[in-house]
């Protein structure tokens, strides 16, 4: 996201009504031309990207602000807003069962293992799967190095994803009804609790600013459910840009158990703009830079890194795709997602990636992205 | 010395590209076909794919 080092010059009027004319004429020219869905879908995906970039509400950062100088106030609200999806996205899972899916996965070894492995590259990333895109769109350096290898990650993380859940998995678990959501919502305070009395005193605050964050961030959650029909995702999307391109190159993906299943040859075969993750993506993108280039944080001059953490940057965007698709999502498809809809799961991944991002971000600073 | 608005730029292009480069070569986008706008209360099933899922086999 875009630091707040130098004094930025926002954009002038003329500037920023381009900037949202352009935002609405592209939704609008997908509705019209893919359908309206997948416009709504656009404009979700926009709303995140202005809701994570302007209003600073991230998960890598935070995490790390928390282990290193134990500051609650991010994390608390991350917690916050899986909460408020999950007071909504309870009953209309448990009502509507033909028609929404919660992001439900197996708890497993490669799982457990793809979510530390997440944990460690998104701290050396500093940004997570939704950061990626967030950073990329608004000028970050390393995550538009580590992008398109994110998405690359993605692909063979999928491609190879049968294998890894043979080396063993429980069944799926999810938790629904009134009991599910109560059991949900006292996990996730105790667990704010925990976090607030780990914190300093000083560190204990939740900020105004990240308050309306978690509600907007919960709105648009709650809102890509009941338009898509399934919880926010963003890994899927990065892996089957990968594939679409592989398989225009001439590589025949229909033997490989992932991509050769009925539902991806399918996805492969249609336009990204009738994919759910890919077109919340792009709008994940493009918010964070309409915001960044609206607030004149585009004038910023860009880092200097030795070539050290740029080689880390390539293999570090790698492990954050394979290991979330080993995971089944990342920080939003397995975390956010999958516990405000009910799966383990996901509390599994916060487990796991929460100790992978210890050990990541005492690696930081070996690896050249610091000092 | 080089800016934010190079890469911000670069990063849009390569979405750009990524899209443009899949309707060149996907089925041809038709609306008459789409699902209906809001999947609650359409009756319809959950067509999309999600990083929690896994196909069966």
């Amino acid at each position: 996201m875009t630091t707040a080092a130098q004094p930025a010059t926002p954009a002038g009027i003329g500037t920023r009504a381009a900037l949202v004319g352009a935002a609405l004429a592209l939704s609008l020219a997908v509705a019209v031309f893919a359908g309206a869905r997948y416009g709504f879908l656009l404009v979700i995906g926009l709303g995140f990207g202005m809701v994570l970039e302007g209003l600073r509400f991230g998960f890598a950062g935070p995490w790390r602000a928390m282990i290193l100088r134990r500051e609650a106030g991010g994390l608390l609200a991350q917690l916050l807003a899986i909460g408020l999806v999950a007071l909504a996205a309870f009953p209309l899972l448990s009502s509507n069962p033909g028609e929404l899916t919660g992001a439900h996965a197996p708890v497993g070894i490669a799982m457990v293992g793809g979510a530390f492995v997440f944990g460690i590259a998104m701290q050396l990333l500093l940004g997570c799967g939704s950061g990626t895109l967030v950073n990329a769109g608004s000028g970050n350096a390393v995550s538009l190095v580590a992008l398109p290898f994110f998405a690359m990650g993605s692909f063979l993380g999928a491609s190879h994803l049968f294998w890894w859940t043979d080396l063993g998995s429980l069944p799926t678990l999810a938790f629904s009804g009134t009991l599910g959501l109560t059991g949900t919502l006292l996990a996730l305070a105790l667990v704010a609790g925990v976090v607030w009395w780990r914190a300093t005193p000083d560190g204990r605050s939740l900020p105004r600013r990240l308050v309306l964050a978690a509600i907007v961030v919960a709105a648009l959650a709650v809102l890509n459910l009941v338009v898509s029909g399934q919880p926010w995702g963003v890994v899927y999307g990065l892996g089957l840009w990968v594939a679409k391109g592989v398989a225009l190159v001439g590589a025949d993906l229909s033997a490989n158990p992932f991509w050769g299943a009925t539902g991806n040859v399918e996805r492969l075969q249609q336009s990204l703009l009738t994919d759910v993750t890919s077109l919340t993506n792009i709008g994940i993108v493009a918010g964070a830079f309409l915001v960044a280039a609206w607030r004149g944080g585009l004038a910023q001059p860009l880092q200097r890194l030795p070539a050290r953490a740029w080689i880390a940057t390539v293999l570090a965007g790698l492990a954050l795709g394979y290991g979330s698709r080993l995971a089944f999502g990342c920080n939003v498809g397995a975390f956010f997602s999958g516990i405000s809809t009910g799966s383990l799961h996901g509390w599994v991944w916060f487990a796991a990636a929460f100790l992978g991002s210890i050990l990541g971000i005492r690696l930081r600073r070996f690896l050249g992205f610091e000092g | 010395m080089a800016t934010r608005r190079l890469t911000a730029f670069a990063a849009l292009g390569l979405v750009a590209a990524v899209v443009l480069a899949d309707l060149a070569t996907s089925t041809p986008l038709d609306p008459f076909r789409a699902p209906p706008a809001i999947a609650l209360g359409s009756g319809q099933a959950t067509s999309g794919a999600h990083c929690a899922a896994l196909p069966g086999r």
